[in-house]
Protein backbone atom coordinates (compact mmCIF):
# COMPACT_ATOMS: atom_id res chain seq x y z
CA UNK A 1 0.00 0.00 0.00
CA UNK A 2 2.81 2.44 0.96
CA UNK A 3 4.52 1.64 -2.32
CA UNK A 4 1.28 2.35 -4.18
CA UNK A 5 0.93 5.76 -2.49
CA UNK A 6 4.55 6.56 -3.30
CA UNK A 7 3.88 5.59 -6.92
CA UNK A 8 0.81 7.89 -7.06
CA UNK A 9 2.90 10.78 -5.74
CA UNK A 10 5.69 10.08 -8.24
CA UNK A 11 3.26 9.76 -11.17
CA UNK A 12 1.48 12.95 -10.09
CA UNK A 13 4.91 14.63 -10.14
CA UNK A 14 5.47 13.40 -13.71
CA UNK A 15 2.08 14.78 -14.83
CA UNK A 16 2.62 18.16 -13.17
CA UNK A 17 6.25 18.60 -14.25
CA UNK A 18 5.94 17.69 -17.93
CA UNK A 19 2.35 18.63 -18.70
CA UNK A 20 1.88 21.68 -16.48
CA UNK A 21 5.17 23.32 -15.42
CA UNK A 22 6.99 22.81 -18.74
CA UNK A 23 4.17 24.19 -20.94
CA UNK A 24 3.83 27.15 -18.55
CA UNK A 25 7.53 27.89 -18.93
CA UNK A 26 7.22 27.70 -22.72
CA UNK A 27 4.14 29.92 -22.56
CA UNK A 28 6.05 32.49 -20.48
CA UNK A 29 8.98 32.42 -22.91
CA UNK A 30 6.70 32.79 -25.95
CA UNK A 31 4.96 35.78 -24.39
CA UNK A 32 8.29 37.34 -23.47
CA UNK A 33 9.44 37.18 -27.10
CA UNK A 34 6.10 38.33 -28.55
CA UNK A 35 5.81 41.27 -26.13
CA UNK A 36 9.41 42.45 -26.20
CA UNK A 37 10.27 41.78 -29.83
CA UNK A 38 7.11 42.59 -31.82
CA UNK A 39 6.76 41.99 -35.55
CA UNK A 40 6.76 45.75 -36.30
CA UNK A 41 10.32 46.19 -35.00
CA UNK A 42 11.68 42.70 -35.63
CA UNK A 43 10.10 41.62 -38.94
CA UNK A 44 12.79 39.04 -39.72
CA UNK A 45 11.77 37.09 -36.63
CA UNK A 46 8.31 36.46 -38.06
CA UNK A 47 8.43 35.09 -41.62
CA UNK A 48 4.76 34.04 -41.35
CA UNK A 49 1.73 36.27 -40.72
CA UNK A 50 1.20 36.87 -37.00
CA UNK A 51 -2.20 35.05 -37.10
CA UNK A 52 -0.44 31.80 -38.01
CA UNK A 53 1.64 31.99 -34.84
CA UNK A 54 -1.50 32.62 -32.81
CA UNK A 55 -3.21 29.62 -34.41
CA UNK A 56 -0.23 27.34 -33.77
CA UNK A 57 0.02 28.58 -30.22
CA UNK A 58 -3.70 27.85 -29.65
CA UNK A 59 -3.21 24.25 -30.87
CA UNK A 60 -0.22 23.87 -28.56
CA UNK A 61 -2.22 25.05 -25.53
CA UNK A 62 -5.13 22.75 -26.44
CA UNK A 63 -2.84 19.76 -26.86
CA UNK A 64 -1.11 20.47 -23.53
CA UNK A 65 -4.48 20.64 -21.76
CA UNK A 66 -5.65 17.41 -23.39
CA UNK A 67 -2.46 15.63 -22.31
CA UNK A 68 -2.85 17.00 -18.78
CA UNK A 69 -6.44 15.71 -18.60
CA UNK A 70 -5.31 12.29 -19.89
CA UNK A 71 -2.71 12.23 -17.11
CA UNK A 72 -5.26 13.06 -14.42
CA UNK A 73 -7.62 10.38 -15.77
CA UNK A 74 -4.81 7.81 -15.74
CA UNK A 75 -3.93 8.72 -12.16
CA UNK A 76 -7.61 8.39 -11.26
CA UNK A 77 -7.68 4.92 -12.81
CA UNK A 78 -4.69 3.91 -10.69
CA UNK A 79 -6.14 5.35 -7.47
CA UNK A 80 -9.55 3.76 -8.10
CA UNK A 81 -7.90 0.40 -8.67
CA UNK A 82 -8.94 -0.04 -12.32
CA UNK A 83 -5.23 -0.21 -13.19
CA UNK A 84 -3.34 -2.64 -11.00
CA UNK A 85 0.30 -2.51 -9.93
CA UNK A 86 1.20 -4.60 -13.02
CA UNK A 87 0.49 -1.49 -15.10
CA UNK A 88 2.70 0.80 -13.01
CA UNK A 89 5.61 0.48 -15.41
CA UNK A 90 3.96 0.48 -18.82
CA UNK A 91 1.47 3.32 -18.28
CA UNK A 92 3.89 6.03 -17.03
CA UNK A 93 6.33 5.13 -19.80
CA UNK A 94 3.66 5.25 -22.51
CA UNK A 95 2.20 8.44 -21.06
CA UNK A 96 5.70 9.99 -21.02
CA UNK A 97 5.84 9.71 -24.81
CA UNK A 98 2.34 11.21 -25.11
CA UNK A 99 3.47 14.09 -22.88
CA UNK A 100 6.16 14.95 -25.39
CA UNK A 101 3.69 15.32 -28.27
CA UNK A 102 3.19 19.10 -27.72
CA UNK A 103 6.97 19.57 -27.61
CA UNK A 104 7.35 17.57 -30.82
CA UNK A 105 4.70 19.83 -32.34
CA UNK A 106 6.76 22.89 -31.32
CA UNK A 107 9.89 21.32 -32.78
CA UNK A 108 8.17 20.67 -36.14
CA UNK A 109 6.76 24.24 -36.18
CA UNK A 110 10.15 25.74 -35.40
CA UNK A 111 11.78 23.76 -38.24
CA UNK A 112 9.13 25.15 -40.59
CA UNK A 113 9.65 28.63 -39.18
CA UNK A 114 13.42 28.48 -39.74
CA UNK A 115 12.93 27.18 -43.28
CA UNK A 116 10.70 30.15 -44.07
CA UNK A 117 13.31 32.46 -42.52
CA UNK A 118 15.96 31.00 -44.83
CA UNK A 119 13.69 31.36 -47.86
CA UNK A 120 12.91 34.97 -46.97
CA UNK A 121 16.54 35.95 -46.59
CA UNK A 122 17.42 38.44 -49.31
CA UNK A 123 21.01 39.20 -48.32
CA UNK A 124 23.69 38.66 -50.94
CA UNK A 125 26.50 38.60 -48.41
CA UNK A 126 27.26 35.67 -46.16
CA UNK A 127 29.45 35.70 -43.12
CA UNK A 128 31.47 33.08 -41.29
CA UNK A 129 34.02 33.09 -38.52
CA UNK A 130 37.52 31.83 -39.29
CA UNK A 131 37.63 29.72 -36.18
CA UNK A 132 37.09 25.98 -35.94
CA UNK A 133 34.24 24.71 -33.79
CA UNK A 134 35.64 21.71 -32.01
CA UNK A 135 33.46 19.22 -30.18
CA UNK A 136 35.82 19.18 -27.20
CA UNK A 137 35.42 22.95 -26.67
CA UNK A 138 31.69 22.56 -26.07
CA UNK A 139 31.73 19.73 -23.54
CA UNK A 140 32.19 20.81 -19.92
CA UNK A 141 35.25 18.76 -18.81
CA UNK A 142 33.74 17.33 -15.61
CA UNK A 143 30.53 16.30 -17.33
CA UNK A 144 32.47 14.78 -20.24
CA UNK A 145 34.73 12.76 -17.93
CA UNK A 146 31.74 11.62 -15.85
CA UNK A 147 29.89 10.47 -19.00
CA UNK A 148 32.90 8.49 -20.29
CA UNK A 149 33.59 6.98 -16.86
CA UNK A 150 29.95 5.95 -16.46
CA UNK A 151 29.78 4.43 -19.93
CA UNK A 152 32.94 2.37 -19.38
CA UNK A 153 31.69 1.24 -15.95
CA UNK A 154 28.34 0.28 -17.46
CA UNK A 155 30.01 -1.62 -20.29
CA UNK A 156 32.17 -3.57 -17.80
CA UNK A 157 29.10 -4.33 -15.67
CA UNK A 158 27.10 -5.43 -18.74
CA UNK A 159 29.88 -7.81 -19.83
CA UNK A 160 30.26 -9.11 -16.26
CA UNK A 161 26.51 -9.68 -15.97
CA UNK A 162 26.41 -11.53 -19.29
CA UNK A 163 29.26 -13.77 -18.18
CA UNK A 164 28.02 -14.61 -14.69
CA UNK A 165 24.28 -14.01 -14.68
CA UNK A 166 21.79 -16.82 -14.53
CA UNK A 167 19.89 -15.35 -17.43
CA UNK A 168 17.53 -12.79 -15.91
CA UNK A 169 19.48 -9.66 -16.92
CA UNK A 170 20.07 -8.45 -20.45
CA UNK A 171 23.55 -6.95 -20.22
CA UNK A 172 24.37 -6.75 -23.91
CA UNK A 173 20.96 -5.53 -25.05
CA UNK A 174 21.08 -2.76 -22.41
CA UNK A 175 24.57 -1.85 -23.54
CA UNK A 176 23.40 -1.75 -27.16
CA UNK A 177 20.47 0.56 -26.28
CA UNK A 178 22.71 2.95 -24.34
CA UNK A 179 25.31 2.91 -27.13
CA UNK A 180 22.66 3.69 -29.76
CA UNK A 181 21.30 6.53 -27.61
CA UNK A 182 24.86 7.91 -27.25
CA UNK A 183 25.40 7.75 -31.02
CA UNK A 184 22.07 9.52 -31.56
CA UNK A 185 23.01 12.30 -29.10
CA UNK A 186 26.45 12.68 -30.67
CA UNK A 187 24.78 12.90 -34.07
CA UNK A 188 22.58 15.78 -32.88
CA UNK A 189 25.60 17.59 -31.40
CA UNK A 190 27.70 17.13 -34.57
CA UNK A 191 24.80 18.22 -36.76
CA UNK A 192 24.56 21.43 -34.74
CA UNK A 193 28.33 21.92 -34.75
CA UNK A 194 29.09 21.33 -38.40
CA UNK A 195 25.72 21.32 -40.14
CA UNK A 196 24.08 24.16 -42.00
CA UNK A 197 23.16 27.21 -39.99
CA UNK A 198 19.41 26.86 -39.52
CA UNK A 199 18.78 30.49 -38.60
CA UNK A 200 20.35 32.75 -41.26
CA UNK A 201 20.24 35.84 -39.01
CA UNK A 202 21.59 34.31 -35.80
CA UNK A 203 24.88 35.82 -34.61
CA UNK A 204 27.92 33.60 -34.12
CA UNK A 205 27.91 34.21 -30.34
CA UNK A 206 24.26 33.17 -30.05
CA UNK A 207 24.94 30.06 -32.11
CA UNK A 208 27.92 29.04 -29.97
CA UNK A 209 25.97 29.60 -26.76
CA UNK A 210 23.05 27.51 -28.05
CA UNK A 211 25.36 24.66 -29.07
CA UNK A 212 27.05 24.81 -25.65
CA UNK A 213 23.71 24.62 -23.85
CA UNK A 214 22.44 21.76 -26.05
CA UNK A 215 25.66 19.76 -25.61
CA UNK A 216 25.54 20.13 -21.84
CA UNK A 217 21.89 19.13 -21.73
CA UNK A 218 22.40 16.02 -23.91
CA UNK A 219 25.44 14.94 -21.88
CA UNK A 220 23.43 15.25 -18.65
CA UNK A 221 20.59 13.18 -20.15
CA UNK A 222 23.20 10.63 -21.22
CA UNK A 223 24.59 10.48 -17.67
CA UNK A 224 21.07 10.06 -16.24
CA UNK A 225 20.20 7.32 -18.75
CA UNK A 226 23.46 5.41 -18.19
CA UNK A 227 23.14 5.71 -14.40
CA UNK A 228 19.58 4.41 -14.52
CA UNK A 229 20.54 1.51 -16.79
CA UNK A 230 23.55 0.76 -14.55
CA UNK A 231 21.46 0.69 -11.37
CA UNK A 232 18.65 -1.33 -12.96
CA UNK A 233 21.13 -3.91 -14.24
CA UNK A 234 22.89 -4.08 -10.87
CA UNK A 235 19.61 -4.41 -8.99
CA UNK A 236 18.43 -7.20 -11.31
CA UNK A 237 21.77 -8.99 -11.06
CA UNK A 238 21.83 -8.84 -7.26
CA UNK A 239 18.10 -9.69 -7.16
CA UNK A 240 17.34 -6.78 -4.83
CA UNK A 241 13.65 -6.05 -4.37
CA UNK A 242 12.96 -2.43 -5.20
CA UNK A 243 9.95 -0.58 -6.50
CA UNK A 244 11.01 -0.37 -10.14
CA UNK A 245 7.94 1.58 -11.20
CA UNK A 246 8.70 4.41 -8.74
CA UNK A 247 12.34 4.62 -9.80
CA UNK A 248 11.24 4.63 -13.47
CA UNK A 249 8.80 7.51 -12.91
CA UNK A 250 11.46 9.48 -10.97
CA UNK A 251 13.96 8.79 -13.75
CA UNK A 252 11.53 10.02 -16.44
CA UNK A 253 11.10 13.26 -14.51
CA UNK A 254 14.86 13.66 -14.21
CA UNK A 255 15.25 13.21 -17.96
CA UNK A 256 12.50 15.77 -18.58
CA UNK A 257 14.19 18.24 -16.24
CA UNK A 258 17.62 17.81 -17.81
CA UNK A 259 16.24 17.93 -21.33
CA UNK A 260 14.13 21.01 -20.72
CA UNK A 261 14.94 23.44 -23.52
CA UNK A 262 16.86 26.53 -22.51
CA UNK A 263 14.27 29.30 -22.41
CA UNK A 264 16.64 32.07 -21.37
CA UNK A 265 17.22 34.79 -23.88
CA UNK A 266 20.11 36.67 -22.23
CA UNK A 267 22.61 35.40 -24.80
CA UNK A 268 20.33 35.87 -27.83
CA UNK A 269 21.09 38.88 -29.97
CA UNK A 270 17.66 39.99 -31.19
CA UNK A 271 19.01 43.02 -33.08
CA UNK A 272 19.82 40.76 -36.03
CA UNK A 273 16.06 40.33 -36.64
CA UNK A 274 15.47 44.09 -36.99
CA UNK A 275 14.55 45.61 -40.30
CA UNK A 276 17.59 46.45 -42.49
CA UNK A 277 18.21 50.17 -42.66
CA UNK A 278 17.67 51.58 -46.12
CA UNK A 279 20.86 52.42 -47.98
CA UNK A 280 20.65 55.88 -49.58
CA UNK B 1 37.92 37.05 -37.43
CA UNK B 2 34.99 37.09 -39.82
CA UNK B 3 34.96 36.53 -43.59
CA UNK B 4 32.23 37.99 -45.77
CA UNK B 5 31.34 36.57 -49.16
CA UNK B 6 29.28 38.49 -51.66
CA UNK B 7 27.49 36.07 -53.96
CA UNK B 8 26.60 38.89 -56.37
CA UNK B 9 30.18 40.08 -56.77
CA UNK B 10 31.97 39.58 -60.10
CA UNK B 11 34.97 38.16 -58.22
CA UNK B 12 34.73 34.36 -58.01
CA UNK B 13 33.71 33.05 -54.58
CA UNK B 14 36.91 31.07 -54.05
CA UNK B 15 38.99 34.16 -54.95
CA UNK B 16 37.07 36.27 -52.40
CA UNK B 17 37.84 33.68 -49.77
CA UNK B 18 41.55 33.50 -50.70
CA UNK B 19 41.77 37.30 -50.67
CA UNK B 20 40.12 37.64 -47.27
CA UNK B 21 42.22 34.96 -45.62
CA UNK B 22 45.36 36.69 -46.95
CA UNK B 23 44.10 40.07 -45.73
CA UNK B 24 43.41 38.55 -42.30
CA UNK B 25 46.97 37.22 -42.17
CA UNK B 26 48.48 40.52 -43.30
CA UNK B 27 46.50 42.52 -40.75
CA UNK B 28 47.47 40.04 -37.97
CA UNK B 29 43.87 39.06 -37.33
CA UNK B 30 45.04 35.49 -37.66
CA UNK B 31 48.64 34.57 -36.95
CA UNK B 32 51.00 31.67 -37.66
CA UNK B 33 49.77 28.44 -36.09
CA UNK B 34 46.17 29.59 -35.63
CA UNK B 35 43.67 26.84 -36.45
CA UNK B 36 41.24 27.36 -39.32
CA UNK B 37 37.79 25.85 -39.72
CA UNK B 38 37.39 22.64 -41.70
CA UNK B 39 36.29 22.85 -45.33
CA UNK B 40 32.88 21.43 -44.40
CA UNK B 41 32.32 23.85 -41.54
CA UNK B 42 33.24 26.90 -43.60
CA UNK B 43 31.22 25.71 -46.60
CA UNK B 44 28.14 25.15 -44.45
CA UNK B 45 28.53 28.49 -42.65
CA UNK B 46 28.90 30.39 -45.92
CA UNK B 47 26.33 28.19 -47.68
CA UNK B 48 28.86 27.39 -50.38
CA UNK B 49 29.73 24.16 -52.11
CA UNK B 50 32.47 22.16 -50.35
CA UNK B 51 34.44 22.20 -53.62
CA UNK B 52 34.55 26.02 -53.66
CA UNK B 53 36.08 26.19 -50.19
CA UNK B 54 38.38 23.25 -50.99
CA UNK B 55 39.65 25.15 -54.06
CA UNK B 56 40.34 28.26 -51.97
CA UNK B 57 42.17 26.16 -49.36
CA UNK B 58 44.17 24.42 -52.10
CA UNK B 59 45.32 27.77 -53.51
CA UNK B 60 46.18 29.06 -50.04
CA UNK B 61 48.15 25.90 -49.38
CA UNK B 62 49.96 26.26 -52.71
CA UNK B 63 50.93 29.81 -51.70
CA UNK B 64 52.07 28.49 -48.27
CA UNK B 65 49.59 30.68 -46.43
CA UNK B 66 47.96 27.72 -44.75
CA UNK B 67 49.03 24.14 -44.10
CA UNK B 68 47.05 20.99 -43.51
CA UNK B 69 48.27 18.67 -40.78
CA UNK B 70 46.31 15.52 -41.52
CA UNK B 71 43.47 14.78 -39.14
CA UNK B 72 44.55 17.61 -36.81
CA UNK B 73 43.15 20.16 -39.22
CA UNK B 74 44.26 23.24 -41.12
CA UNK B 75 46.50 25.91 -39.64
CA UNK B 76 48.00 29.23 -40.65
CA UNK B 77 51.48 28.58 -42.14
CA UNK B 78 54.46 29.72 -39.97
CA UNK B 79 55.64 31.97 -42.81
CA UNK B 80 52.17 32.97 -43.96
CA UNK B 81 52.72 36.70 -43.53
CA UNK B 82 55.78 36.79 -45.79
CA UNK B 83 54.14 34.45 -48.31
CA UNK B 84 51.06 36.66 -48.54
CA UNK B 85 53.24 39.45 -49.89
CA UNK B 86 54.25 37.34 -52.89
CA UNK B 87 51.90 38.22 -55.70
CA UNK B 88 51.91 35.29 -58.12
CA UNK B 89 49.54 37.08 -60.47
CA UNK B 90 51.95 39.99 -60.74
CA UNK B 91 54.87 37.61 -61.35
CA UNK B 92 52.94 35.87 -64.15
CA UNK B 93 52.04 39.23 -65.71
CA UNK B 94 55.63 40.47 -65.79
CA UNK B 95 56.89 37.16 -67.25
CA UNK B 96 54.24 37.29 -69.99
CA UNK B 97 55.01 40.96 -70.65
CA UNK B 98 58.68 40.09 -71.15
CA UNK B 99 57.79 37.20 -73.52
CA UNK B 100 55.36 39.32 -75.58
CA UNK B 101 58.01 42.06 -75.99
CA UNK B 102 60.56 39.57 -77.36
CA UNK B 103 57.96 38.04 -79.72
CA UNK B 104 57.01 41.48 -81.04
CA UNK B 105 60.70 42.27 -81.58
CA UNK B 106 60.90 39.09 -83.67
CA UNK B 107 58.13 40.51 -85.90
CA UNK B 108 55.23 38.38 -84.74
CA UNK B 109 51.89 40.18 -84.79
CA UNK B 110 49.57 40.49 -81.75
CA UNK B 111 46.91 38.26 -83.30
CA UNK B 112 49.53 35.56 -84.00
CA UNK B 113 50.72 35.81 -80.41
CA UNK B 114 47.11 35.49 -79.16
CA UNK B 115 46.47 32.41 -81.33
CA UNK B 116 49.78 30.82 -80.32
CA UNK B 117 49.13 31.55 -76.63
CA UNK B 118 45.63 30.08 -76.89
CA UNK B 119 46.92 26.95 -78.64
CA UNK B 120 49.68 26.38 -76.08
CA UNK B 121 47.25 26.84 -73.19
CA UNK B 122 44.69 24.52 -74.77
CA UNK B 123 47.29 21.83 -75.41
CA UNK B 124 48.53 22.07 -71.82
CA UNK B 125 44.98 21.85 -70.50
CA UNK B 126 44.29 18.73 -72.59
CA UNK B 127 47.57 17.12 -71.51
CA UNK B 128 46.83 18.11 -67.92
CA UNK B 129 50.24 19.70 -67.25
Amino acid sequence: MTLDILFYIAFFGQIVLISFIMPRKIDKAAHYVLNNFPAENYPKLYPMPYENYEKQYKYFVLLCRAVLIIGVVLLGLFVSGVFGSDMQRAVPLGYFFVQYLPLIMIEISSRKHLKLMRNDEARTTRKAVLQPRRFIDFVPPRIGIAAIFLYISFAILAIFVELFDTGTSNGFSNLAIITLADIFFLGIIFWNLYGKNQDPYRSNETRLEQIRSLTKSLFLINIAATSFAFLTLLVNFLSIEVAESISLVCYLQLVALLGMPSLKFDHVDFDVYKKDEAVI
Amino acid sequence: MQVTIDVDSSTPLFAQLVQQVKQAVQSDQITAGDPLPSIRQLANDLELNNKTVAKAYRLLERDSVIQTKGYRGTFVHPEAKDNCAIDLEQAAMSQLDHTISSLRKAGITDSEIRIAFGNVMNNRTIKGD
